[in-house]
């Protein structure tokens, strides 16, 4: 049997982890056939999904941005910002809710 | 007895699955049930089959030896059938969609991006980059982190723009790695990542994807941190 080969970063001691919802929600589907009970990975892949969205979260990135010294010297500026709108789009943490509800749903289906 | 099913394959491919395990303890023996050109991967299902780490790797180890070894469609773990019969009739039935399958992800494997944000440094420049919330941040912090709904209240606005962070960097990983994939799927955010994108790569395009992905990781180096997996089984592209 071939090892399973990376060809990029990541740890490949994590690597079933890393792909583990390609292997739980994807491949191949016959709709005749049954798939076994997936109680106890409901957990893991719930635990797994991060929900932006959440007052946890929020506080969260305040205390993360509380502790941060804007004096104290940055890394420059990617390009990637330009094309940030300055307008940030109201309500759209809640369609974030929503993605990972609907991810939940998949994973544990 | 019940059989699990591993991967269709065509008829040509040089699989073998003699003296080869699946799933179970101990491991059940690998079997192949053929329908005209098609053939599925299968063993005997073990009773109270679990998505157990041990069963979880042997059906990857499976589906892996067989996707590398030539062109197949990875089952979703945990496909069980009442028996080989059931197998070689689901075959028949849907032939023309699995060879319609075969045929996408020929000669093409998955890799899998996952991106994580590197959370100090994006929070400074999201904080540098937007002067009210970077006023707002100063004040709270003059006044000792302030009220718990002033907390909620700005952590809240950093997230909007985590969020909108986010997207932008996903377009941007989108538009550098798309035009070497013949097919894209963009997953759910799992495990804290900020992006969750599959490619499915032919064999001679794979240099180009993978000097991108080098170049995207210098890139985006200063925030984010790429991870690829690959060469995978192609099971983002066969559901």
């Amino acid at each position: 049997m071939a090892a399973m080969t990376q060809t990029t970063g990541g740890r490949p001691a994590n690597m079933l982890y890393s792909v583990l919802e390609l292997i739980l929600d994807r491949g191949l589907v016959i709709d005749v056939f049954v798939r076994v009970s997936l109680v106890g990975i409901e957990l893991l892949t719930v635990d797994a999904r991060i929900v932006v969205a959440s007052v946890d979260t929020y506080l969260r990135f305040a205390e993360a941005c509380n502790r941060l010294d804007l004096n104290a010297g940055s890394v420059g500026l990617p390009e990637l910002f330009s094309e940030i709108p300055e307008e940030l789009a109201e309500g759209k943490t809640v369609g974030v809710i929503d993605g990972v509800r609907r991810a939940i749903t998949e994973a544990v289906r | 007895m019940t059989t699990y099913i591993y991967a269709v394959v065509h008829a040509g491919h040089p699989v073998t699955v003699e003296g080869s395990t699946g799933v179970g303890a101990p491991p059940a023996a690998l079997r192949e049930v053929r329908s005209d050109d098609l053939v599925a991967v299968v063993s005997d299902a073990p009773e109270g089959l679990r998505a157990k780490r041990r069963d979880l790797e042997a059906h990857q180890r499976v589906v892996e030896s067989v996707a590398s070894a030539g062109t197949a469609l990875p089952m979703r773990f945990g496909t069980v059938a009442p028996d080989d019969e059931a197998v070689r009739t689901a075959l028949a039935d849907r032939a023309e969609r699995y060879r319609e399958l075969l045929g996408t992800v020929d000669g093409a494997a998955e890799f899998n991006l996952k991106a994580a944000d590197r959370e100090e440094a994006m929070l400074r420049e999201l904080l540098i980059r937007d002067p009210d919330l970077r006023e707002l941040n100063e004040a709270l912090r003059a006044r000792g982190g302030g009220s718990h709904d002033d907390r909620l209240a700005f952590g809240g606005r950093v997230a909007a723009a985590v969020d909108t962070w986010r997207s932008a960097n996903a377009e941007r990983i989108l538009a550098e790695l798309r035009p070497h994939a013949v097919r894209t799927r963009v997953g759910p955010a799992v495990d804290g990542c900020a992006a969750n994108i599959s490619f499915l790569v032919a064999t001679n395009a794979r240099d180009g994807f993978e000097e991108s992905v080098r170049r995207l990781r210098g890139d985006l180096s200063a925030h984010t941190e790429l991870a690829v997996y690959g060469p995978l089984p192609p099971y983002s592209f066969v559901d």
